[in-house]
């Protein structure tokens, strides 16, 4: 625990606080606007007072849930504020965390209470989720009264290294209730057979007069939530930390500006309209002003990092506090697919993801708890945060099963996108952080290529997702839009079954790059050994060798080919084939007479192999074939026992190169295929995305081949290496457990005696 | 005068020797068949008789377009002419040139190669930098990605984008080509990241730590040190961009042009689509300039020829770096 040394340091603390507490204000806004705008919603402000002395008691009778969060909300401001005037003392935390608890169970237990007098369904689901609610809150009671008796018997045991383990185990803890929570919540189609919207609806005609903020206020409550708790627990004075940890609550607050943005769109383009006007001017007022904080916030942190660049910061852990940043972006991934509609059938998913994640929790509980794992925090959370993206994931999952497409990957590829951009600003933060070096490296890594895992994710598999969708479905294209209907694995079937021209063009594509694969390559080999000895005009031929590469496009090849150009004038093709049909069979003659016809484009697709090979056989030491001619090797033998071995890698890239190319060539006939199918009225693109994928399986396979059958392989004295050291690496395990029981005994030994 | 008796010497040599021939076998031997040292002349001249020949196919197409270009009709009809045309006639390329709309499609294209390019330049190097100078969890698992959507075929995204795409309204626009530019999914940008991956890697890992002790960030000693010796490298992608951005057409068509939504019309297009849709264009324009006339090879070789003019310019100017640069770009290992 670092003393402050900085006053800087404190003028940034206090900064991002009053920032944070201007933050929460703005979350009051759109309650101020629908008062002031005198709505249907209309509170007055002695009615929220009163309702607020019995605190949430008289929530099932006439308010409203969002009301609640946002109680929820101040609550924890207040907490915050609580926390920052008391902040050295530790256990206060805790027992502002219990008394937390303790509310929320009196508030659902009178919610059971009263909740009968809803009539229908939904009262009963009602009292179901309450009593969930209920069910985590003892839970999180039971644990924080779990942390103050281990806190009481470890009191003289707990050094730096073990409060660090406390923090994992109870921001493991905290998160992974909050996604249960937000779990409990997405399941409820388990208990209510409607959506959300229609349980909005249910809930107005119901209660007349209030107004559903549930969408907008439930990510901002929870994003609070969040942020306090990281603030409560990664905070220990006025240091670095603290503003570390405002900072993620800055950056919290963004992700929150955003989603608020979100569904305030969402939510009044749809027939139920959610938010008010008053509420809805109130909203876009907070959420400028949260958006201006934020970026406040950011700029205070970045300047006072500027400012104090020289500063020695530790953390506590890097990588727990890395791992803390992942936990809470999946808790906010979380609350994505609750705000969009969900089928029927989740509920049931939902169910056993529930599940999953409380046998999840269940043994990371244990796991802290008997203290046997020591090592195993961070696996552990990374556990947890598998569970939460599930949970995320989950609900598209089920869209693309059920072919309900019109939420499909909305939501979820905007989310990526702040998922990425807050990881981003996190990595960068952590670079300029974190003093070890090597877990520095693995962050500057990331960031390093985090353009490019974005747009993996953007453009490579999440349409890779969507077009294997497409596969299993009919699509027509209706001028409002896509039509999709599941037709199961017919695409495929008709494909294989009842296409008459695909087999067939997929054969001799294959056939085809079989055969040309080795001749491409053998003759660029050729082309590159006369260029390599000494020759007069060597920068002409490897000019002129080159061009190709240059030129070939799909629109030139075409215009060549349909002139004619694509073949040698003085070849005699027909004469070649004469000669050829006596000696092959008629499959082969065909694929050869190809081979000849297109033989100027062969040649030319051989431009970058003929200038891998030319560069690979210059670097072969010229010393050993002077060597080898002294020992009288010819020509042939060198080339033999010298050049191909050396050249041998250069081989297996050329080859794969050119199978590659050639597959994915625009004037490849499978392709044009394929490209002709998807712009067709009758079959359309889900036909064509079937075909697309069998094609691409074929080609993977193919170049998956060629590669294994020219790859180096391993002689005798690698595999006895390899032998070696797995027996090595076995022996050291073997001995780590004996030591490990050795100390294990050791110890109860120590204490019987 | 030593000098002078030495040269007498060997012009009387030769004048007895012109007055007597004799032939040394092994001589004459070692002249056409060569030695361990020396190629022979028979050897030589099979080598050069061979390279002129494949030379001559690879070439065969282009010098084809050139003759073809400058025929005119009576030329193309008239059988005893096949290769040089009876008069320069460079009225085919007018006619190209204006059904392609040459000046304007050029610089729409340039700009069509040139931004993406750009951008290829700058994030391929930022990604190659991040694989090859550190080591991070999953790097072996994103490499294989990376080669993975190397060989996956186009097709099978291509729609989905297509949809996305039109969903965000980028279609139609530059944006639909440099979004994924920006994102390291450009065209082949995959080769590109491998390329700048094995340069990156050549780089001596002690030359980055020594700047870093000197007090230069992560971030600095990738722009001051890593860039500045990647300059072949940087060459090689922006030109293969270039190139490849230029010649492709389909991708062109169906984000930049967006000639498949035929109910809004694009004025973006590249010399490359235009060839492609060469035939049809090219009544339209010259039915609307009021005299019909025919379209014929020798057009189409024109146009043809116009389209790949730039690039072979660009590469006849640069052709030293483009055929060095895989040389330099360590692709064929260390």
């Amino acid at each position: 625990m670092k003393k402050i040394k900085n006053s800087g340091n404190k003028v940034v603390a206090h900064l991002m606080f009053i920032l944070n507490l201007l933050a929460g204000m703005c979350l009051l806004l759109p309650w101020f606007g629908a008062n002031f705008f005198g709505d249907i919603r209309l509170y007055s402000v002695l009615n929220s007072i009163t309702l607020s002395i019995p605190l949430f008691g008289g929530l099932a009778l006439q308010t409203k849930l969002g009301v609640t969060l946002m109680y929820v909300s101040v609550i924890l401001l207040v907490f915050n504020t609580l926390r920052y005037l008391y902040v050295t003392k530790r256990r206060l935390t805790i027992v502002t965390y219990m008394a937390g608890a303790i509310v929320n169970i009196v508030i659902f237990v009178f919610t059971m209470l009263f909740a009968p007098m809803v009539k229908g369904l939904g009262g009963k689901m009602y009292t179901l989720w309450s009593f969930l609610f209920v069910g985590c809150s003892a839970f999180v009671l039971v644990c924080a009264v779990l942390l103050i008796i281990m806190k009481a018997f470890v009191t003289e045991n707990i050094t730096a290294k073990g409060n660090q383990k406390k923090e994992a185990f109870v921001f493991g803890l905290v998160s992974s209730i909050i996604n249960l929570v937000l779990i409990v919540i997405m399941s409820r189609p388990m208990f209510y057979k409607n959506s959300l919207f229609a349980y909005v609806k249910w809930y107005k005609e119901a209660v007349p007069e209030t107004s559903s903020t549930i969408l907008s206020f439930l990510p901002l409550a929870i994003t609070i939530l969040a942020g306090a708790t990281v603030h409560m627990f990664l905070s220990k004075g006025y240091n670095e930390d603290c503003a570390k940890a405002n900072i993620f609550t800055a950056i919290l607050n963004l992700v929150c500006v955003l989603l608020l943005g979100k569904t305030i769109t969402q939510a009044n383009t749809d027939e139920v309209k959610l938010v008010g006007e008053g509420e809805m001017t109130g909203l876009t007022t907070g959420m400028t002003l949260m958006l201006i904080i934020a970026m406040l916030q950011i700029l205070v942190y970045a300047i006072a990092h500027l400012r104090d660049s020289k500063l020695e910061v530790k953390l506590v852990s890097p990588r727990i506090k890395f791992l803390a940043v992942i936990a809470l972006m999946a808790i906010l991934v979380n609350i994505f697919p609750w705000i969009r509609v969900t089928p029927d059938k989740t509920g049931y998913i939902g169910f056993g993801v529930l599940i999953a994640s409380l046998v999840l929790m269940a043994v990371y509980a244990l796991l802290v708890i008997i203290k046997k794992y020591k090592g195993k925090f961070v696996k552990v959370g990374y556990l947890c945060f598998l569970a939460s993206l599930t949970t995320a994931l989950y609900p598209n999952l089920i869209d693309l099963i059920n072919n309900n497409t019109e939420y499909v990957g909305k939501v979820g590829n905007k989310f990526v996108l702040y998922l990425v951009v807050a990881l981003a600003i996190e990595g960068l933060l952590l670079c300029f952080e974190c003093s070890d070096n090597t877990l520095k490296e693995q962050y500057v890594g990331y960031v390093f290529i985090l353009p490019w895992l974005a747009g993996v994710i953007i453009f490579l598999l999440s349409p890779m997702m969507t077009s294997f969708k497409y596969s299993l479905s009919s699509i027509a294209i209706k001028p409002k839009g896509m039509e999709i209907t599941p037709v199961g694995y017919a695409n495929y079937t008709q494909v294989w079954a009842e296409d008459a021209n695909f087999p067939t063009t997929l054969m001799s594509y294959f056939v085809d790059t079989v055969i040309s694969v080795p001749v491409i390559v053998v003759f660029a080999l050729i082309i590159s050994m006369l260029l390599n000895g000494k020759i007069k005009f060597k920068g002409f031929f490897r000019l002129v060798f080159f061009l190709p590469v240059i030129v070939v496009s799909g629109p030139v090849m075409g215009m060549l080919t349909a002139q004619g150009a694509a073949t040698v004038p003085s070849m005699n093709v027909t004469a070649i084939t004469g000669i050829l049909e006596q000696y092959l069979p008629t499959f082969a003659v065909e694929t050869v007479a190809n081979l000849f016809n297109n033989m100027i484009m062969i040649l030319w697709y051989s431009g970058m192999q003929i200038l891998i090979f030319l560069s690979a056989l210059q670097k072969i030491d010229a010393t050993l074939y002077e060597a080898a001619k002294i020992d009288g090797g010819s020509g042939w033998e060198c080339f033999w026992k010298i050049t191909l071995p050396t050249i041998k890698p250069m081989i297996l890239l050329n080859a794969v190169y050119t199978a590659i190319f050639l597959s994915n060539n625009e004037q490849n006939e499978i392709i044009v295929y394929i490209q002709n199918m998807m712009f067709q009225a009758g079959k359309g693109y889900g036909y064509a995305s079937a075909m697309a994928w069998m094609y691409a399986l074929v080609e993977t396979l193919m170049v998956g081949a060629i590669a294994l059958l020219l790859m180096k392989k391993r002689d005798a004295y690698d595999k006895k290496m390899a032998k070696k050291l797995k027996k090595m690496k076995r022996e050291q395990r073997e001995l780590k457990k004996v030591r490990r029981r050795n100390k294990f005994n050791g110890k109860k030994y120590a204490k019987a005696f | 005068m030593a000098k002078s008796m030495l040269k007498r010497s060997k012009w009387a040599q030769f004048v007895t020797w012109i007055k007597h021939p004799t032939f040394n076998k092994d001589k004459v031997r070692k002249f056409f068949m060569g030695s361990k040292e020396k190629n022979g002349f028979l050897k030589q001249l099979v080598v050069y008789a061979l390279l002129i020949c494949i030379g001559f196919v690879y070439l065969y197409p282009i010098l084809y377009m050139v003759s073809r270009s400058m025929m005119e009709l009576e030329d193309l009809l008239d059988s005893s002419i096949s290769w040089i045309p009876s008069s320069l006639n460079f009225n085919n390329y007018k006619q190209a040139g204006t059904s392609m709309q040459y000046w304007k499609t050029l610089w729409q294209s340039i700009y069509v190669a040139g931004a993406p390019t750009l951008i290829n330049m700058v994030v391929c190097a930022v990604i190659g930098y991040g694989f090859a100078r550190f080591e991070f969890r999953g790097k072996k698992l994103f490499m294989a990605l990376l080669i993975f959507s190397f060989i996956l075929p186009s097709q099978i995204t291509m729609m989905p984008q297509y949809v996305m795409y039109n969903a965000r309204g980028i279609t139609g626009t530059m944006n639909a080509f440099l979004y994924p530019a920006l994102l390291g999914q450009g065209l082949k940008a995959q080769l590109f990241i491998l390329i700048y991956y094995q340069f990156f890697k050549q780089v001596p890992k002690v030359l980055l730590e020594a700047a870093m002790i000197d007090g230069a960030g992560y971030f600095k000693a990738f722009i001051k040190i890593a860039i500045p010796s990647a300059a072949p490298a940087i060459l090689t992608v922006s030109l293969f961009s270039f190139v490849w951005y230029w010649n492709e057409s389909y991708l062109t068509e169906l984000f930049v042009t967006g000639i498949k939504n035929k109910t809004r019309v694009f004025d973006l297009s590249t010399l490359v689509v235009k060839l492609k849709n060469f035939n049809s264009n090219y009544s339209d324009v010259q039915y609307t300039g009021g005299v019909t006339q025919n379209n014929n090879e020798s057009i189409q070789m024109a146009a043809t020829l116009l389209s790949v003019l730039p690039v072979l310019l660009i590469y006849f100017v640069l052709q030293r770096y483009f055929v060095e640069s895989i040389d330099r770009t360590g692709i064929t290992g260390e």
